[in-house]
């Protein structure tokens, strides 16, 4: 159950990344060709029905929303940096003692941000904020700081659980 | 106090090895609970606004665009040019790697995909042709830092953005440094290479060294010719007619390249021995360089934001490998964007946290009160310098530079502010030390990458990479303490 579970939460996660990377390059690369087209006399009357002015938003969101989910990505293939130096020179058994706490860390905030950023979504689900060119309401934007830090946690506890009980680390 | 806490906590949590991210990131949470009263919604808040910023997206389009041009075959129609170009010089080879790593540079924002993307070419031409195999990895790793400073650059967009200064100026502040320090590590390269007589490329038997060069400047300025002039009439007719620069040279040049392109396939216009190989290595590899004509173009006139510039680059750059070039199939594009996400998420999250740690700074007054102690002790901006390179040179050490430029950055530049220094120079200054820190160990990451390609041991290319990391040492000096050579084009350019 919780293998399949997990296999659907990667496929979810790799898709959703490749796909806000793919679509927020091509709505720039659009949003640069109307704002061309525009400055040409006899295009005019038809760019100027079309308004890109949301471009540049929603490609912030879509990055934000990328970033959460990507890092949450990070966690599982090992793309986050640190510096492995000191780490690396310890004996064998010191090592995973420090390993494992600096993996207890990551857990630890990204478990108390996913809550401070929860409560923070709440309060502002209550108040009818919207985005400025798009006037989506912004506690469904802000959704992805809470999903995302959970979802790196739970990542954090997966790669703590594989550290411990098999010693790999990815 | 709290500053040497603040400091004591994130060195300590660094070395433990957890990302940096999350060292950066529990500092803040410790700080906040502790010490302060800054309300935590304000915090949550941050941690999507921190990033909210259109300049930083350049970041993923650049790193996109990047992945997909070190997948495909753009790097070596690269270095088949610049071989024609400089090949029949004393180490013809090297020299054409470095002068490929300038030009890859200018497509790319990454040091390591510069390395890659040439190394992996270059490398075993070199070994095949009969270079040592350390003068080839020492070549390579070095020269492929220069990434970082010829723009486009990621590193140089997180120092503008970190500092809030603008990015298109600081694009144009790399150009000149970023060509000196291409120059020198060229005349390093000829010096050993002459020294020890290594091989040149000769192209056609017994032509004399005047012949060769003569030639292959012939042949390049013809290349120019015939890419410039044929249109130049009609982009001044189009002028006329719309009244807009930019919508000529697009229309006219998108009409004229692949024709121009059509046309010197099949003839070299009666050029003969080496200026014809640089008339076919030029087409061959054109739709590559007009990348950088249309980075750079964009930016120094205008009619592109850097994050603009960067979504063009992105999908020009899948358009000319997947459907020009033909070197990347359709089903790995899946990995590419996947990759590419990761990589800019990783970076996106060290940039939240950063922006975060940064906050608390300024709440805490820290750089203020750091700076006030400078001048108050009597540190000129010379000393200032001094010491700052020795501070980023040791973190270099231990850090990579997009860590080290997010960290260091907001604390040091309001101190580089207050003792006069210029933005820009100063930026500039901290990216060359970033690219001397990619080159030593222990975490210079063009090393590991270099040794990868190479096949050759940490310590053995730490040794092979000395007489360029010397060159890099003056060249750190030259930029630390001549301002002008950081500020003199965006001067002329925007009057900065």
């Amino acid at each position: 159950m919780l293998t399949v579970f997990n296999r659907v939460l990667d496929r979810l996660e790799e898709i959703i990344i490749a796909f806000l990377i793919a679509a927020a390059t091509l709505i720039i690369f659009v949003a640069v060709v109307h704002r061309f087209a525009s400055g040409i006399p006899f295009l005019q009357d038809f760019t100027s029905r079309i308004n890109m002015s949301w471009a540049q938003e929603l490609c912030i969101f879509m990055f934000v929303w990328m970033a959460k989910f990507g890092a949450a990505y990070g966690v599982r293939v090992g793309t986050h940096v640190g510096v492995d130096v000191l780490v690396k020179r310890l004996p064998e058994r010191h090592r995973k003692v420090v390993i494992t706490l600096g993996l207890i860390g990551g857990i630890l905030f990204t478990g108390i941000v996913g809550s401070m950023a929860a409560m923070f979504v709440w309060n502002i689900a209550h108040t009818d904020q919207t985005s400025e060119e798009l006037e989506w309401p912004m506690w469904i934007i802000y959704l992805c700081i809470p999903l995302g830090s959970y979802l790196m946690c739970y990542r954090f506890i997966q790669v703590t659980w594989m550290f411990l009980t098999t010693g790999e680390k990815t | 106090m709290n500053a040497a806490i603040i400091f004591t906590l994130l060195i300590v949590l660094m070395l433990t090895g957890m990302p940096v991210s999350i060292s950066l990131g529990l500092t803040v949470l410790t700080f906040l609970f502790t010490m302060t009263h800054v309300p935590t919604t304000s915090v949550a808040l941050k941690l999507f606004t921190g990033i909210e910023n259109f300049n930083i997206m350049a970041i993923p389009f650049f790193i996109l665009a990047g992945n997909f041009l070190t997948q495909g075959g753009v790097a070596k129609r690269m270095i088949n040019f610049t071989v024609t170009l400089v090949g029949h010089f004393y180490g013809g080879l090297a020299l054409a790697g470095v002068l490929a790593c300038g030009l890859f540079a200018a497509i790319s924002g990454s040091s390591v995909a510069t390395v890659v993307a040439i190394g992996s070419i270059i490398m075993p031409a070199m070994i095949k042709a009969g270079y040592p195999k350390r003068f080839g990895a020492g070549v390579i790793t070095t020269s492929g830092s220069l990434g970082i400073l010829v723009p486009p650059s990621i590193v140089l967009v997180l120092y503008s953005v970190s500092t809030n200064n603008s990015v298109s100026d600081m694009f144009i502040a790399g150009i000149v440094p970023g060509a000196v320090l291409l120059v020198m590590l060229s005349l390093t390269t000829w010096w050993i290479a002459r020294k020890n007589n290594y091989p040149r490329v000769h192209l056609f038997e017994n032509r004399s060294f005047a012949q060769e060069t003569g030639q292959a400047f012939w042949g390049l300025l013809v290349c120019l010719s015939m890419t410039l002039l044929p249109p130049l009439p009609v982009v001044w007719a189009l002028q006329e007619w719309t009244g807009s620069l930019f919508f000529g040279v697009t229309l006219s040049f998108l009409v004229w390249l692949p024709i121009a392109n059509k046309i010197a396939k099949r003839t070299t216009l009666g050029l003969a021995f080496e200026a014809a190989s640089v008339w076919r290595a030029y087409w061959d590899s054109l739709w590559g360089l007009l990348l950088i004509a249309v980075v750079l173009g964009g930016i120094w006139s205008g009619v592109f934001t850097p994050t603009e510039a960067a979504a063009t680059a992105a999908v020009y750059a899948f358009f000319i490998v997947v459907f020009v070039y033909k070197d990347l199939p359709l089903t790995s594009i899946r990995k590419v964007l996947i990759d590419s996400a990761a990589t800019s998420a990783m970076l996106l999250y060290i940039i939240t946290n950063a922006v975060l740690f940064s906050f608390l700074m300024t709440n805490e007054n820290i750089p203020q009160a750091m700076a006030d102690w400078l001048t108050g002790a009597g540190f000129g901006p010379l000393t200032f310098l001094a010491v700052v390179n020795i501070l980023l040179l040791v973190a270099g050490n231990v850090m990579e530079p997009s860590s080290i430029v997010l960290v260091l950055a907001p604390i040091l530049y309001p101190m580089a502010v207050k003792l006069g220094i210029h933005p820009i120079h100063f930026g500039v200054m901290m990216m060359v030390n970033m690219e001397v820190g990619l080159c030593h160990p222990p975490v210079g990451l063009n090393l590991y990458v270099g040794s990868g390609i190479a096949n050759m041991g940490i310590s053995e290319l730490t040794i092979a990479v000395l007489p360029w990391l010397g060159t890099m040492m003056v060249f750190l000096l030259m930029v630390t303490y001549w301002p002008a050579l950081s500020l003199w084009l965006p001067h002329l350019m925007h009057g900065v």
